[in-house]
């Protein structure tokens, strides 16, 4: 009787704390949901993008590296918890999205319903990486993002690994590099405006692409139509 | 113009539209020298009519960009090219769905089967990487289309 009347103590004591932290969870991983189908479906929308897209959040998984299975063959984002943890706004979150919406539409193009350019990409992820990138900023400038946050995203979350001569993904310098290029020629309104200034990951950019950035400039300078190899 | 219903900056309801096919002013291509960025021009190939009235007179001109390149790559990857940002006298952009993009001829078909035939033996599979898929050209005469809501905002 005594240990009865424990667990109903137990019980009534304890439980709703539990329920409340459930619902608190629940409400929180609502709200970022949310958020990512708000910034989706801009990226979407704005580029009119006719293709089905779906977003979804996983606190608990980590992204493996080069998992590119859903977007290829679920046509669906995931945005993994690890990762959101560090988009600190909008912009940052717009960068995520957009570069894994490219792989998507690709996936929907060409014969067999897009197999063979999934397959492709699948394959050649380096090359496919760079191409993301670059249609990223274009889908954000179009949907009223800054680019520079693409450049900040990646600098914080993206390692530097020695090189990439055998490897299946770019160095993270070169990728950086690419980025600043394709915004320096195609949107230099960006540059001139630019609201990054104060920013400490996109400073760091600055510090760590000194060399990359001169070398931008003597192509500028020089109106040389070469693609550059980047460090 | 907002969309009062929701506040929205567009409007997709509306599924009637016009296609209209351009041609390019200069041929293109994925090996010859061209950018991103780069500003194209086309001209409309004929008489664009809306609601039985003429909205756009053929030989036109209109504007677009070359929005990214993609080089061809080892085991028959193609080249691609994506065109964007139309631009036609009397036509707002947001009326427009323009996403233009072509490929190059892809060799994967032909080269993941032979890559994986020849695997077992050492390092002849990777002889396949060799492989490189095909260029994008566009000519004058090739079509251009892309689509124009009228009812869009």
């Amino acid at each position: 009787m005594k240990i009865k009347i424990f667990f109903i103590l137990f019980g009534m004591l304890f439980l709703p704390v539990f329920a409340n932290e459930i619902e608190n969870e629940l409400s929180k991983n609502n709200s970022i949901q949310t958020r990512i189908n708000n910034v989706g479906l801009d990226i979407l929308n704005h580029n009119k993008i006719p293709k089905r897209v779906v977003f979804a959040y996983n606190e608990t998984d980590k992204k493996r590296m080069l998992d590119i299975y859903n977007e290829l063959t679920k046509r669906q984002v995931v945005v993994y918890g690890d990762l959101y943890s560090a988009v600190e706004d909008d912009n940052e979150l717009a960068a995520m999205l957009a570069r894994e919406i490219m792989l998507v539409i690709k996936s929907y193009n060409g014969i067999w319903g897009g197999r063979i350019d999934a397959l492709q990409i699948a394959a050649s992820p380096k090359k496919f990486e760079i191409a993301a990138d670059k249609r990223a900023v274009d889908f954000m400038i179009n949907a009223g993002y800054n680019p520079l946050a693409l450049i900040t995203y990646i600098n914080k979350t993206c390692p530097q690994k020695r090189n990439d001569k055998i490897a299946r993904s770019n160095l993270t310098s070169k990728r950086l590099a690419r980025i600043y290029e394709y915004i320096t020629y195609k949107y230099p309104q960006v540059l001139e405006n630019n609201e990054y200034l104060n920013n400490k990951y996109y400073q760091n950019f600055l510090l760590t692409s000194i060399k990359n950035r001169a070398m931008l400039k003597e192509k500028i300078n020089t109106k040389s139509t070469k693609e550059l190899k980047y460090e | 113009m907002i969309n009062v219903a929701f506040g929205l900056p567009y409007d997709f309801s509306d599924v009637s539209s016009v296609d209209i096919p351009l041609t390019l002013l200069k041929p293109l291509a994925t090996n010859q020298e061209i950018f991103e960025g780069q500003e194209i021009e086309l001209k409309v190939k004929k008489n664009i009519y809306c609601h039985n009235c003429l909205l756009i007179k053929k030989g036109t001109i209109a504007k677009a960009r070359i929005e990214t390149i993609i080089t061809k790559g080892m085991n028959g990857f193609p080249a691609e090219i994506i065109i964007d940002n139309f631009e036609i006298d009397g036509i707002k952009k947001e009326q427009l769905m323009s996403t233009y993009t072509k490929t190059g001829r892809s060799y994967a078909l032909l080269v993941y089967p032979i890559k994986w035939a020849l695997t077992p033996i050492p390092f002849v599979g990777s002889l396949t990487n060799l492989i490189h898929g095909g260029e994008v050209k566009l000519d004058t005469d090739d079509i251009i289309k892309i689509k124009y809501f009228p009812h869009w905002n």
